[in-house]
């Protein structure tokens, strides 16, 4: 509770910040206010075991755990954009607020247990990622992807609240404990519950950009500003993930068998699409839209298999997954800097320039691509056996077969970095704000890929 | 009576969102949908929530809909006589899964027996019950809201402010 009470407060801050115009001052009261936050979330008194505030909200281990994962990368991400708005952006101050905004609507999804809280919680991790995405007013993709997520999120938010009305109806409560208690009671669950659970899986599917309501995430993470686009594939997927779980293992555990088969065939399809698609894209921030589509399927799988350490692995990977792409992201945003080119084409010649900014691509991608000694491979790993645990074979061979297509596309991109260029070594200046993100995040993937019991099986 | 009562206001509705749907000129889309409204705050009075009746006309049939009514006449849009889709296939497409949708939760509502209707008493439903259930056990949502309405707020300032 506390990390929500201290951002809420920071983002008006910061509001004020903007309007008195101390713009010098925005990013590091934000940063403060979110390492203060992410500090507060590991305090004893803000672990609740029980639900709190008449059943709203419950502060456990998998909330905290989550929490403490949304604002870890959002700060990261804070300190990317510092470099990216160095143009003097007019609202610097609003735009840090949404930021925070956002994480605070997260940071309520995960620790929800009342489909009130978790409906107002999505509102408020969606609505200010509408607004961020048309950020960069000047730019027509901006505004198109803008446009694009607010009228499908708007849409698939009427299919949320139909399968929580629906929910009701049968149950005659929002609190996740009396839904869970009543579809134990009954004997035969009456198909309306079915379908409101449905109908609220949905909505999650739309939210984690899962096949098939995966059409938007390639044109909105294209025309979306660069850390805009990393903080909607990490912090919003993360929320939403979490989320769903909470949702999953709180509320409907007495039927939640009944949708696995439904679950395993979404995410077959989610790999396929995501990682077929991701084959033939030469622009690098829709190669991450597919890359991140394919993802989401992979997690999936943890939730196939629904077992005792689901949460920390769904955990793990989206950590694993989201450093990876910010520390892409940062490679790119510097070698934009610099040449203006958002294709992948454009990081030719970066090893014969910058070796150490090679390096840690390669490392990003071989993770993301599931290779061995790294974080990645033991994030994917850990996924299959969740599938594997509840007899999903099939599954895990498709998905296996996926991680090889996938190493197609993640190798092709570290091969043209290697290449030369042909107009001779180009040079890419070295970007303080981006190198720190690089160095920290680089170093985080590596710890994490040597002890990854520090978040697995580690709650 | 009730049961009348309650049929009556359904088929208005209906054929409200029906006419909505079907008429070419926008102007009269607008206020078919005004009379959607009307009928469906009627049923909700029949449920005893008088107070929802009330803001549902005040703030759908009020306010929402003189919005809607500007745009059209700001935007001209009295009649919609170029087709905008160049694909015709995605129309029947939608109405293929929207009636999908419906056959589906109507089949599910058909196949469920629904729960006994709760007590009636006069306390339902109205402001004294609405604002104790506000201010109490849904405290916290109520205070959230706060933070998802200054989050709007500052998006519309962002997205609209005219650039010095």
């Amino acid at each position: 509770m506390y990390p929500i009470i201290i951002l809420s407060l920071a983002g008006i801050l910061s509001m004020f910040i903007g309007a008195y115009k101390l713009k010098k001052l925005a990013l590091p009261a934000v940063l403060v206010a979110t390492l203060a936050a992410f500090v507060s979330n590991f305090l004893p008194q803000n672990l609740h075991d029980a639900p709190v505030y008449s059943g709203m909200l419950k502060f456990d281990s998998f909330a905290v755990n989550f929490s403490a994962v949304l604002m870890g990368i959002t700060l990261v991400i804070l300190i990317l954009s510092r470099r990216y708005y160095r143009d003097n952006h007019e609202h610097l101050g609003d735009i840090y607020a949404l930021f925070l905004f956002s994480v605070v609507g997260g940071m309520i999804m995960v620790g929800s247990y009342n489909l009130v809280m978790f409906f107002v919680g999505l509102e408020i991790l969606s609505i200010p990622l509408y607004i961020l995405a048309t950020s960069e007013r000047n730019n027509l993709l901006s505004n198109e992807a803008g446009l694009k997520y607010f009228l499908m999120g708007s849409f698939i938010t009427v299919f949320l609240l139909l399968g929580m009305v629906l929910i009701y109806g049968m149950s005659g409560s929002f609190d996740f404990g009396a839904i869970s208690a009543y579809l134990s009671s009954t004997p035969e669950t009456p198909v309306l519950v079915k379908l409101g659970v449905m109908l609220i899986m949905i909505a999650f599917i739309f939210k984690i950009s899962a096949a098939p309501f995966h059409f938007w995430a390639p044109d909105v993470y294209q025309g979306s500003p660069a850390v805009i686009m990393v903080f909607m594939s990490t912090v919003a997927k993360t929320a939403a993930f979490g989320g769903f779980l909470r949702f999953l293992t709180q509320a409907i555990a007495p039927i939640g068998d009944s949708f696995t088969p439904l679950l395993a065939v979404l995410s077959a399809l989610t790999i396929t699409i995501g990682n077929l698609m991701a084959l033939n894209q030469n622009n690098l921030k829709r190669l991450l839209a597919f890359s991140s589509i394919a993802n989401a399927g992979y997690v999936m799988l943890a939730l196939v298999g629904l077992g005792v350490n689901s949460s920390s692995t769904v955990l793990y990977y989206m950590l694993v997954y989201s450093i990876a792409n910010v520390i892409t992201i940062a490679v790119y945003l510097t070698v934009k800097e610099s040449l203006g080119s958002g294709s992948i084409d454009g990081l030719k010649g970066l090893y014969q320039s910058k070796p150490l900014l090679t390096f840690c691509l390669v490392l990003a991608m071989l993770s993301l691509a599931g290779i061995p000694p790294l974080a990645g491979f033991i994030g994917k790993y850990a996924v299959f056996v969740e599938a594997l645990h509840n007899g999903y074979a099939w599954l895990v061979v498709l998905a296996a077969l996926n991680s090889a297509i996938g190493i197609f596309y993640y190798f092709r991109v570290m091969r043209t970095a290697f290449q030369n260029a042909e107009e001779g070594p180009v040079t890419v200046p070295y970007v303080l704000g981006y190198s720190t993100v690089l160095v920290i995040c680089t170093l985080v993937l590596l710890v994490l890929g040597i002890f990854p019991n520090v978040v697995l099986n580690g709650w | 009576m009730d049961q009348a009562i309650f049929y009556g206001l359904a088929l208005i509705a209906i054929v409200g969102a029906l006419a909505t749907i079907f008429f070419r000129n926008a102007m009269y889309s607008v206020l078919a949908l005004v009379v959607t409204f009307f009928a469906m705050a009627g049923l909700y009075l029949q449920l005893k929530a008088e107070f929802v009746a009330v803001v549902h006309i005040i703030v759908y049939a009020g306010a929402i809909m003189v919005l809607f009514l500007f745009v059209v006449m700001m935007l001209n849009l009295n009649s919609v006589n170029t087709i905008i889709r160049s694909n015709v296939n995605i129309k029947w497409i939608a109405v293929l899964v929207g009636v999908g949708m419906a056959g589906i939760l109507g089949y599910g509502t058909y196949l469920t027996t629904l729960p006994a209707r709760g007590v009636n008493s006069t306390e339902n439903g109205t402001v004294k019950v609405l604002g104790k259930m506000l201010f109490n056990e849904y405290l916290l949502p109520f205070e959230l809201t706060s933070v998802l309405l200054i989050a709007t707020m500052v998006g519309v300032i962002v997205l609209t402010k005219k650039e010095e």
